[in-house]
């Protein structure tokens, strides 16, 4: 009676581990996932920001002489910053954002959201892209100016470039950070004015 | 006689092992959850950092001469300039245009995490700084309810020269005439799935120093 009541009491023990394992498990990879995905997540976004602020420092003397109003290239920029961001950003794919008919890669509308990246790349997919917006029209002169004012009232542009898409993660699927699973949303952006020789 | 004492004691390891787990396993979470708030607050940190040094750096676009005409707004950041009778907008009208470089630069880099940022508002753009001490002062007509606030010297068309900020640990004992600009920022978790474990809300500061360039020495 002892011996077959140890046997019992035996399976019942592995049973309940096996239990209490199936219980635990899922909440331990989960936390396990989460604090390595976070810190992935992280160092990441912190790659991004540093590269795309030093894109914009580029962006902004990128022009070809101080007069020139050319934008940036998107392509030059993210041949410029993609290196150090592939250190960092790991099993994602880093492209540049050019206008879908432009026929180069000069300034072009950057994407509304990380899905239009992931629309038009696929998964697990950052866009570089540069966008120069003009400053107004000067129709006040600026103080102690005379006519014939300066285009813009002497005013530079803006330029922005940002780094947008999905950047892989060990996010399984069907938790809706992502479209897919595997992947989170990132959009970082540094703006500053362009370099010019003014006066 | 030796199976007796056993029952009791397999029931007892039952409820030890149930209340270890009750006890592990919020534990466990509540670290998880404070991890993850450490992080963003790290990549807060980073973003906060990179708009300041980037709106230290973009005052020097303009000429230290240059201001803005009377009634001009800040612009892209889209509180300034969704609509010009906005009162929340920035106006930096008789301002040094350096200011609202500075202004764009930072509030252009700033977008991301705006819900969980609660802003110390200060005045856009102040003059005449010291590292010794010497307080700043705002220029006439600026923006109270600003983000960032810069430090920026200029010269106006009247010919009235307003010093920027001194750093006197450059070229001691003189120091040096520097652009700096600032922003304070609590980080609040309340509105975001970590409010349950995360009961801190960390102040994060942010401090750049730009120096002129050559062409503008």
């Amino acid at each position: 009676m002892v011996r077959g009541g140890r046997r019992w009491l035996c399976c019942r023990n592995g049973a309940q581990a096996t239990l209490e394992f199936a219980v635990v498990a899922p909440l331990f990879f989960l936390c396990l996932f989460g604090a390595v995905d976070a810190g992935l997540w992280a160092l990441e976004t912190g790659a991004e920001v540093a590269a795309v602020q030093q894109a914009a420092r580029d962006a902004a003397s990128a022009a070809g002489s101080p007069l020139s109003e050319a934008a940036p290239n998107a392509a030059q920029l993210a041949g410029d910053i993609a290196p150090r961001l592939r250190q960092s950003l790991f099993a994602t794919t880093i492209v540049p954002w050019c206008g879908v008919n432009a026929a180069g890669c000069g300034a072009a509308a950057c994407p509304a959201s990380p899905a239009e990246v992931q629309a038009r790349f696929g998964p697990r997919v950052v866009a570089i892209c540069v966008e120069q917006e003009a400053p107004p029209a000067c129709t006040t002169p600026p103080p102690g100016v005379a006519s014939p004012f300066p285009p813009a009232c002497g005013d530079s542009p803006i330029v922005t470039v940002r780094v947008i898409g999905y950047i892989a993660a060990l996010v399984p699927p069907g938790l809706g950070i992502g479209a897919q699973g595997g992947e989170v949303p990132s959009d970082v952006v540094a703006s500053t004015h362009v370099l010019r020789f003014a006066p | 006689m030796t199976a007796r004492p056993r029952r009791p004691a397999r029931r007892r390891s039952d409820a030890q092992a149930a209340l270890e787990t009750a006890l592990v396993i919020p534990i466990l979470l509540l670290l998880v959850a404070n991890f993850i708030a450490v992080m963003l607050m790290v990549s807060v940190q980073q973003q906060l950092d990179s708009a300041t040094s980037l709106a230290a750096e973009s005052r020097f676009q303009a000429a230290q001469t240059a201001f803005d005409v009377h009634g001009m707004l800040c612009c892209p950041d889209p509180r300034c300039c969704a609509t010009s009778t906005s009162s929340a907008s920035l106006q930096t009208g008789d301002l040094p245009t350096g200011c609202r470089y500075a202004a764009e630069s930072f509030y252009g880099t700033m977008r991301s995490f705006g819900s969980l940022l609660r802003w110390q508002l200060q005045t856009l753009c102040t003059y005449g700084g010291d590292s010794s001490g010497g307080g700043s002062t705002p220029y006439p007509g600026s923006p109270s309810g600003s983000e960032v606030t810069c430090d920026v010297g200029s010269i106006g068309s009247d010919g009235v020269t307003h010093p920027g900020y001194r750093d006197r640990s450059l070229d001691p004992p003189s120091g040096l005439e520097v652009v700096t600009c600032d922003a304070t920022a609590t980080l609040s978790f309340s509105t975001t799935p970590l409010a349950w474990g995360v009961f801190w809300s960390p102040t994060l500061h942010a401090h750049s120093e730009a120096l002129p360039p050559p062409f503008r020495q």
